[in-house]
């Protein structure tokens, strides 16, 4: 753009490209601000909290706050809860969606179009309107306070089997004639095939999915009562109760909450949006 | 003869064995609880789910006329008002002053997104450090004296703060890349033509990006109305019931009450309000949206 505008406003664009560009960094440390105190507050000692000061950053760093952290609630257990349902339910929800997805990429059959519009129909239901009936179910099954209870309603989305699906399409059906030429079955075309070729698409509906499920809140809260199987979004909200003061141990966890997604994040938002965009836009 | 026959019948069969794990999975956690919410809505149910005695649409009107729950309606419906405009415009703004690639535009691309990537929970907590009365951070830095989370004036908007605050990030993700894939002509013919900033901002690149926004808009409708784990942490719904959400209205009387009558059909009123929500979107997208 820049070229068209002749000496003078390329000299003006230099000045404004530095303002833009602090602006935007003001803008961005003010979003961040949130998180930045959060972590600075973890390593607090109680008494620079919530003081006439309002300090923003520790005078005295002390790793106190996760020490009580820890040993005040099972922090690790947390983790780990976390940490299992949301590997298996993205797992799942990422093997589930594949088939799905090659069935309505791949074949012509009776029904297909049937099908396919009820699974998009699920995205219209918001999953918060089904908890009371779906606990009625997990707990009619025995599996309130198990893995399987707080997974169960994870493990599918209408979403990732729509984008797995839009990806497939661009594969075009000779490819697999071609294949069934060479004597491939489906079975192997689907494995030696369609998955090596689709690995990025892939991991981007595992990561996407592994965030989504890590910061669920509502339906582990009902699911699990008790505190072995809490996941850590449910398991902090439990370090202090609404009305208590004592908020450094409780930013400690939230600081360790957040680690995973923050690497998760920082190690692949581009590709993530760039999945989610091919979703959405196509749609 | 009978061997081709079976091969064939197999084939045949082979596109649904495919879709029967997601089939299967949609059918109990999806379509079952959905109907049969329904279904359950035009009864007593007891407190172990149980259905009881037919009364048509009585659990309706007992809802309709239930103060809390109109409370709760009024409330999420001022709620949804203040937030998913709100974060539309900022991620909008975000994006235009982000477009254009600069120096350090990795940075600040990567901190406008993060939040999007925040479980609500955790960012429930770390508010409510800003939020506390008199000595939070908020309160303090900026000299207020604003009770955020027990005045029922504030605490709504308190609420809708953090909201706007989570649901930016993905807002403004979507967006950027919308105003980057408008076409360079175009705005180059703008500028000949001599038009101002602000002018190309108004004709082309809202007009052009009207498909990324009714999608955000029509998906943070319907998410956005089912809210609940902010309010659930941060307040319970109170002060005075003044941030009583639809949803926290269904767990309380399910949870606390065992009270699964009207959760039912609060649930199902619920959702007709949502989808109402989104076939008047469709409407707009009919006169509104501009597709390339």
């Amino acid at each position: 753009m820049g070229e068209k505008g002749g000496a003078l406003s390329m000299k003006e664009s230099k000045l404004s490209n530095i303002v833009v560009q602090l602006f935007a960094i003001f803008l961005a440390i003010a979003v961040l601000a949130p998180i930045l105190y959060a972590i600075s507050v973890s390593f607090m000692p109680a008494s620079e909290i919530l003081t006439k000061d309002y300090n923003l950053i520790p005078k005295n760093p002390t790793l106190e706050n996760y020490k009580i952290a820890f040993n005040t609630t099972p922090l690790l257990r947390y983790m780990l809860n976390s940490f299992i349902v949301a590997l298996t339910s993205s797992f799942f929800r990422v093997v589930f969606a594949l088939f799905a997805a090659f069935s309505f990429a791949m074949y012509d059959f009776k029904g297909k179009k049937i099908l396919f519009v009820l699974v998009l129909s699920t995205i219209m239901v918001p999953p918060n309107l089904l908890i009371v009936q779906n606990f009625v179910t997990v707990s009619k099954l025995h599996l309130v306070n198990t893995y399987i209870g707080v997974c169960s309603v994870f493990l599918i989305s209408a979403n990732n089997i729509f984008i797995i699906r839009q990806q497939f399409l661009t594969f075009t059906k000779s490819l697999q004639d071609a294949a069934k030429i060479d004597g491939a079955s489906d079975l192997r075309f689907f494995f030696s095939i369609l998955i090596p070729t689709n690995k990025a698409i892939i991991f981007t509906v595992f990561v996407s999915s592994f965030v989504n499920v890590w910061n669920q809140y509502v339906w582990p809260l009902i699911v699990t009562n008790r505190a072995e199987m809490r996941t850590i979004q449910v398991g902090i909200t439990m370090l202090k109760d609404r009305e208590s003061a004592l908020f450094g141990p409780v930013m400690a966890g939230a600081v360790i909450a957040l680690i995973p997604t923050l690497i998760v994040f920082i190690i692949s938002l581009k590709k993530i949006v760039s999945g989610m965009m091919s979703g959405a836009v196509k749609a | 003869m009978g061997l081709e026959m079976s091969k064939k019948f197999i084939n045949n069969l082979k596109p649904y064995i495919w879709l029967i794990p997601s089939l299967f999975l949609f059918g109990v956690f999806t379509f079952y609880p959905f109907f049969h919410t329904i279904y359950k809505s035009f009864f007593i149910v007891d407190s172990m789910g149980k259905v009881r005695e037919f009364v048509g649409f009585g659990n309706y009107l007992y809802v309709l006329n239930d103060k809390k729950f109109l409370i709760a309606i009024t409330n999420t419906l001022i709620f949804l008002a203040i937030t998913v405009p709100t974060s539309k415009v900022l991620g909008f703004c975000f994006a235009l002053l982000a477009n254009k690639k600069r120096k350090f535009s990795t940075f600040y691309e990567a901190s406008f997104a993060l939040p999007m990537a925040m479980a609500s929970s955790v960012v429930a907590m770390i508010f409510q450090l800003l939020y506390v009365y008199p000595l939070g951070i908020l309160n303090g830095r900026f000299h207020l004296d604003i009770r955020w989370l027990t005045d029922s004036k504030y605490a709504l908007i308190a609420i809708a703060i953090v909201q706007i605050w989570l649901s930016t990030g993905y807002a403004f993700v979507f967006l950027l890349s919308a105003v980057r894939n408008v076409s360079n002509d175009l705005l180059e013919s703008a500028s000949i033509d001599g038009a101002s900033p602000l002018k190309k901002i108004f004709s082309i690149y809202i007009p052009l990006t009207t498909p990324t926004l009714f999608y955000l808009l029509v998906s943070d409708l319907a998410y956005t109305m089912m809210i609940m784990g902010l309010v659930n942490i941060l307040t319970g719904g109170g002060p005075n019931n003044s941030t009583l959400t639809i949803m926290l209205y269904i767990y309380q009387q399910f949870a606390r009450t065992g009270n699964y009558t009207t959760a039912n059909a609060a649930s199902i009123f619920a959702f007709l309000l949502s989808l109402t929500f989104t076939l008047i979107a469709f409407v707009w997208e009919k006169k509104g949206v501009h597709y390339q």
